[in-house]
Formats: structure tokens, sequence, C-alpha cells
């Protein structure tokens, strides 16, 4: 691991589905924090870019470095990336403190408050309150919150987000965008978008600028640059 | 790494308790059946049959458990949540099979106990078949780990799982079988090979983990 090197560069990375070629010789380095946006139409291959980048999916052309290790088998530190998907990857029998307390423990933190952003997180979004539930009787955007929380337990280096506005309601999207937008200050934020209206709304509501990339026909183009 | 071992295995166990209908599902199979074989061992007037049947309980358990080791995690996306946090694969790996170690011994010990008291024999009590139990679930238990991780995501698995744990339960029928006969004396050296066939297959699915996990 460099920490000198840029944060995240794409290499020649696409992704073939049986004779489709979801993404194509997309080349893109990321050079420091920063917000951006991957703004596509659905099937565009959003969340394939997010889980190749983050390291769950395999390209099927190209390599993904991230601070200039490949993001392949054992050659990757795993602690600077983090990802929200857009499935809830937490256990569903699980109280949401259980859930936490299980990836607090593998990360070696004893508590949420050790993990700075994440608690931050878990008091802006106001999931104390849903703290002993299970996540079974939670609704979609709760489950949501609470994988927000998750994915910031690490602090991580880069953060991928797939869709982070969908299913919450508006306080709490714009409690999220403003504590994304801090955390960008120091830290490459990712995050995806299809629909062209939330995108705005989070352009609106961030403190930051917006770098939008647009996803079309497998390649990643320079949509618009600030706002 | 001792602490994140013990950390998955815990809340294995946690979100298994949660379900509870698919232990307790597992458990009704093993008492009806435990009673089945039981009845015909004691009617036959053949009590050593419940040995064997206590090895074919344990090869059904195990693969009841690989349905609920990598492939549930997998359905239900969690698995995705657990390649993103920084644990090597061969650590989910060792986890999971002492967690379905732990869970197919004592549904195999549960199954002992119903088949000794429904036939009135305590032929099973016998040191060497608790000897041989407890490593061949081992065994069992390592093959329904690898076989789960290995097909989870096969369309196909239904139909894979039971086919791979027979196949690769196979070599290990020789001293299941020396064990099981009365008529045969318990040789020593049918632990051992048990015991190498079972400590061989684990660190090899072991290494192997590594790469079925990781992209």
């Amino acid at each position: 691991m460099d920490m000198g090197s840029p944060p995240l560069r794409l290499e020649n990375i696409g992704k073939r589905y049986g004779d489709n070629w979801v993404l194509k010789n997309l080349n893109l380095t990321f050079d420091g924090p920063g917000l951006y946006a991957i703004y596509g139409d659905n099937g565009s291959g959003k969340t394939t870019f997010i889980k190749i980048c983050s390291g769950l999916l395999k390209p099927s052309s190209g390599r993904v470095y991230v601070y200039g290790d490949p993001v392949e088998y054992g050659g990757w530190d795993k602690r600077l990336v983090n990802a929200l998907l857009h499935e809830n990857v937490m256990y569903d029998e699980l109280t949401v403190r259980e859930n936490l307390d299980f990836y607090l423990g593998i990360y070696g933190f004893g508590s949420l408050e050790e993990a700075e952003y994440a608690y931050k997180a878990f008091e802006s979004l106001g999931l104390s309150r849903y703290l002993d539930y299970r996540l079974s009787s939670l609704s979609y955007g709760w489950r949501k919150r609470a994988n927000i929380v998750r994915c910031l337990i690490n602090s991580p280096k880069i953060l991928f987000l797939d869709e982070p506005t969908i299913g919450l309601d508006v306080d709490a999207t714009s409690r999220l965008v403003e504590l994304l937008s801090e955390y960008s200050l120091n830290n490459l934020v990712i995050f995806t978008v299809s629909d062209a209206e939330d995108l705005k709304q989070f352009i609106e509501l961030s403190s930051v600028d917006v770098e939008v990339f647009r996803l079309e026909d497998g390649g990643l183009k320079h949509w618009r640059v600030r706002y | 790494m001792a602490g994140k071992i013990l950390s998955l295995i815990y809340k294995d166990f946690r979100v298994e308790l949660r379900r509870k209908h698919e232990i307790l599902a597992s458990l009704a199979f093993v008492s009806v059946a435990s009673l089945a074989m039981s009845l015909f061992a004691y009617r036959s007037l053949i009590p050593e049959f419940v040995v064997p049947s206590l090895w074919l309980f344990t090869l059904f358990i195990g693969i009841f458990v690989s349905m609920i080791t990598f492939i549930s995690e997998y359905d239900k996306h969690t698995l995705e949540g657990l390649r993103l946090l920084p644990i090597r694969p061969s650590t989910i790996f060792f986890a999971k099979t002492i967690y379905s170690y732990l869970i197919t011994l004592f549904e195999s010990l549960v199954a002992l106990i119903m088949l000794s008291i429904f036939s009135s024999t305590y032929i099973l009590f016998k040191p060497e078949i608790i000897v041989v139990l407890l490593l061949f679930t081992l065994y069992i238990s390592s093959i329904s780990s690898f076989t789960s991780m290995l097909v989870m995501y096969s369309e196909g698995r239904s139909f894979l799982i039971p086919v791979l744990i027979f196949i690769l339960s196979v070599p290990m029928l020789l001293p299941l079988v020396s064990v099981s006969m009365p008529m045969i004396p318990f040789n020593i050296m049918d632990v051992y090979l048990l015991l190498a066939g079972t400590s061989s297959f684990f660190f090899v699915a072991l290494a192997l983990s590594e790469y079925v996990l990781e992209v």
C-alpha cells in the first residue's frame, strides 16, 4: 500500500455478462478525497461498477488499484474500503445492536463510540430508537440506515454507496448528504444514482462540490464537472 | 484471528437460534428416523443395526447443515457483508466448519441417545463408537462446509449437495464399516485412518477456500 498513490485507479475495466459488455474499457483515476456521483439508467452497470471497485466482483478485463495495490486475492487492504450495497447485508435475525456489535468486533472496536463516523451517522440518522429491534422487523428505510452505519464503522478511505438515498425519507436524505459531504473532505466517496431528480436533490443538499460521471453504453463520461 | 473466528461462530449460533424452526426440523427428522430404525433393530433382534443408522443420520445432518452455512449467507446477501470485512476467506471457512461441527455433533448425539433408548441397546456408547463419531462428524462437517461454499452459486445446488457429500464421504466408509460390524474385531488403525482422512481433507479445503470465496 502506497498512501502517495491515487486512492482509486481503474485500468481498462470491462465486465461481460454472456455476450453483453456492461462495462467497457473504463480508465479513470480518482486522485484524492471528494464526492463523486455515478449517474446512469437502470441496467447501465452502476452496481457492477461498485461491486468491482469494492472487490466483490471480478472484472472480465482490467484491474482496479486501491492506493497502488491491485484489488485481487491477498493483494490489498480491505480496511481502506467499504460499501453500501443495494441489498441489506446485515442479519435479519439479529437486532441492530447485535449486528453492529458483530461488525465492530471484527474491526477491533469495543463500542460504537470508538468508530467516529459510524457513531455520528448512528446519532444523525436517529437509529438509537430501533437499537434493540430485529432487522427483520424494520422497514427498508431503517434497514438502510443501519447499513449506512455499518459501512462507516472502519472509517474507510474509500466509500462506495449504491443508490444511498433510495428508501430514505426527506429528513434522512438530507442528514445523509450532510454527513457524506463532511466525510468526503478527507475521504473518497463515490455514490451511484439513477434518477435525475435524486441527483439534483443530492447536489442541492450537499455542502461540497459533486463531480458527476455519466455511465452509458458501458463507458464513463464526465457529465458535469462541478456544481 | 481467534477473536474473529469466535465472533463468526457466535454470530452464526445467534442467527440460528433465532430461526429455530430449521434446527427443529432436523431434530424432528432425527427423532422420527431414530424411532423407525430402532424399532427395526429391536424387532429383528439385530441391535447392531443402530450403528450404521447413526452414520447415516450424521450424513443426512451434514446435508442439512450445508444448507444453513454458506448457501444461507449467499441467499440472504450477508455473504457480501462478510466479504467486505478484512477477514481471510480461510478464516470464514474455518469458523463455518467449527459451527457445522458443533451442530452436527449435537444432532448426532441426540440421534445416538434416541437410538439407544428406543432400541434398548447401549452398543452406541462403546468408546470406539464415540471416538469414531467425533471424527466422522468432523469429516462430514468439513465436506458439508466445503460443498456449501463450492455450490452456493449454482442453480442445481439442491441436487449437487447430496451427490457431492455422498461421493466425498465414500473414502471414510471403510473404517465405519469395520467399527460397525460385531464380527470384525476393532482395529485402532481404522481410527488413525479416519483421523488422517479428516485432517487431510480439512486442510486441503481450508487452503482451497482462499480461492473459492475471494475475487
